[in-house]
């Protein structure tokens, strides 16, 4: 009797599988993850402001974020050390992993959405090498820069970065369109000679080896108010900006004609989608230095759950790309304190395995 | 009504000149073949007519409006085409894929509606893909691809049609059904078709009238009997072909003789 029934009911399954021709834009549990992100991120903030070498109860930790919100009044009863930890120190530092890690999500998402490579991430075509350089450099010169207390080596990342792939931009460039083969083979050529400067400029350098090395395997280890500040609009502004291409990239899946056929301004959208991606992954290495696996990883594990389609892709990348970061560097700065790991060591450590775990349970084409 | 015309289009790459001299105008309810040697420009005029390549002297004109004048949306609102041996991308359904033809209909930050869906179904039905709905494009064939784009190129509700060798990856039946399927609608939605085909046999078949191609330039332009002949088939593509009759409705038919029964084997 079970076994009939369940047959019938098997039967009724597959029957309505057949004719399933619903919107498959299933946008509403895509819409409903991404508010589950959210409210994961937001939590995920207030635990990585709690934790640390000092913990300090996640009470505590409740009333001073709630007094900084002006116009409430609560009662003080911490210590004002604890105030400057959670306030001055975790807070920023929080902030500042979470915007990184959305920056390069997104940016990653985009380039390989752009290129149609799934090696593709954010430093492709040269931002990494160039910033790398640039930093190398601002550490080299003995000045200390106190322009609105930011440091010589953040400023010269920034420029390195966006100057490398400016260069590149103009090498790969023919006539007036912008084939991706040649971007990325002018990428490639260009960083391996920034890099070959920067390891040269790293075995001549002495003593501020160890400074340079592990700002180039990235991480957060001074941050301040300022940092957040510069880079929260940029990458706000910046991946709204790719948001709204979601559709436009999923048609340029296709191949460009194709994709020009369908209505899509293909030289246009490749030139603003390049820009504002390189932008918002210069602003975040320059203060986080050359954090790997972010960029690549992130949007394919958002892929394997949630499916190719950009118009989600793309804002999912964003929450899950600010978890992980946070995560990341909660681990970076609590496993063996007070040393603090380079932050590319964490991220490819423990995302790695999570990344392989995800790839063998799906095994469907997902690029 | 919807009217295709080109007037003295010459289209090429960076310096090379491909194209030159084409005058052609395309009705509502015709389909025209475009047949010719490899190489001959067949793809870079349908290129050239969407504006992929930019057109480098004469001018093209969708229903009386110049193609330089209106947005890649508009032209895309206007002509469909079917490429070639489509890349689709894999991870992909196929119901994604067809449904993404309507994107020149869609505003911005405009989500697929019911009515979006309905016509994609009605288009994967036309195409005989519709069981193909849930799985991934990079598990089709390539003939199963092939109907995909022209369901895609359907729910694209276009005027004017433009075919590049739609019927290259299908076997026998579907390349009949192709066909036969796009003069119908041809005829009952009034689109203009344009078709480039290699088969000179399919070609006469279904097209009213036929642009021979060579060497950049029309050749010669007619009813399929009057371009099909030995003599054009042997001075465009250099090869040696009787030219038969169909034996149901009189048309050419082109036919091949292998060299090993001619030398009487």
């Amino acid at each position: 009797m079970l076994l009939v029934l369940s047959m019938e009911s098997a039967i009724i399954m597959t029957a309505e599988k057949k004719t399933d021709y619903t919107n498959p834009v299933k946008w509403k549990g895509r819409v409903l993850s991404a508010v589950f992100l959210l409210i994961l991120l937001l939590l995920v903030i207030f635990f990585a402001v709690s934790m640390g070498s000092s913990s300090i109860p996640f009470s505590t930790t409740i009333s001073i974020l709630l007094s900084q919100i002006p116009f409430l009044s609560i009662p003080e009863n911490w210590g004002g050390t604890t105030e400057t930890v959670i306030t001055g120190l975790r807070m920023p530092r929080v902030l500042l992993a979470g915007l990184t890690g959305a920056a390069l999500a997104v940016a990653g998402a985009t380039y390989q959405g752009l290129f149609r490579n799934p090696l593709a991430d954010p430093y492709l075509i040269g931002v990494s090498q160039g910033a790398g350089l640039g930093a190398v450099i601002g550490f080299l010169i003995p000045i200390s820069s106190s322009f609105w207390s930011l440091n010589l080596v953040s400023i010269f990342a920034f420029i390195g970065g966006l100057g490398a792939v400016f260069v590149v931009y103009s090498l790969g460039k023919v006539g007036k369109s912008l084939p991706m083969t040649t971007l990325i083979l002018a990428g490639v050529a260009l960083g391996a000679f920034l890099s070959a400067i920067t390891s040269y400029l790293l075995i001549t350098s002495g003593e501020s080896f160890r400074g340079m090395s592990s700002w180039l395997l990235g991480g957060f280890s001074s941050p301040k108010w300022i940092h957040v500040w510069i880079t929260l609009p940029v990458i706000t502004l910046g991946s709204l900006i790719i948001c709204l291409y979601g559709r436009s990239l999923n048609v340029m899946q296709f191949d460009e004609e194709q994709a020009q056929q369908l209505g899509i301004n293909v030289e246009q959208t490749k030139r603003i989608l390049l820009v504002v991606a390189t932008l918002i992954t210069a602003a975040a290495v320059s203060f986080g230095g050359i954090i790997g696996f972010v960029g690549i990883i992130i949007p394919h594990a958002v892929r394997l759950i949630w499916g190719p389609d950009f118009r989600f892709l793309l804002p999912l990348s964003i929450l899950c790309g600010s978890i992980f970061l946070i995560l990341a560097d909660l681990l970076a700065r609590t496993v063996m304190p007070p040393t603090e790991i380079p932050l590319g060591i964490v991220t490819a450590f423990f995302g790695a395995p999570f990344f392989l775990y995800l790839l063998k349970r799906k095994k469907k084409a997902v690029f | 009504m919807q009217k295709l015309s080109l007037k003295n289009v010459t289209l090429g790459y960076g310096e090379t000149i491909v194209l030159s001299g084409i005058d052609i105008e395309i009705l509502s309810g015709e389909v025209i073949g475009i047949v010719g040697p490899n190489g001959c420009g067949k793809s870079t005029l349908i290129k050239g007519i969407t504006r992929v390549i930019p057109l480098k002297g004469g001018d093209i004109l969708l229903n009386e409006k110049s193609i330089k004048g209106i947005s890649q949306n508009d032209i895309a609102r206007t002509v469909a085409v079917v490429p070639q041996s489509a890349v689709l991308p894999e991870a992909f359904t196929a119901f994604e894929i067809v449904l993404m033809g309507r994107t020149p209909h869609m505003k911005f930050l405009e989500y697929e509606g019911q009515k979006d869906v309905d016509i994609a179904v009605k288009a994967m039905k036309m195409t005989d893909t519709i069981h193909l709905a849930q799985r991934r494009a990079g598990e089709l064939s390539g003939g199963e691809k092939q109907r995909l784009t022209i369901a895609r190129a359907l729910a694209q509700k276009p005027g004017i049609i433009l075919l590049d060798e739609p019927t290259s990856h299908l076997d026998i039946n579907y390349q009949i059904e192709t066909l036969e399927l796009i003069s119908e609608l041809c005829k009952k939605e009034g689109w203009a078709v344009l078709a480039a085909l290699h088969d000179l046999n399919l070609a006469a078949q279904y097209c009213e009238r036929i642009i021979m191609l060579n060497k950049g330039r029309i050749f010669n332009e007619g009813t399929p009997c009057e371009v099909v002949t030995a003599v054009n088939v042997k001075r465009v593509y250099g090869a040696d072909v009787c030219i038969s009759s169909h034996p149901v409705n009189r048309l050419p038919v082109t036919l091949v003789t292998g060299n090993r029964w001619h030398n009487g084997n």
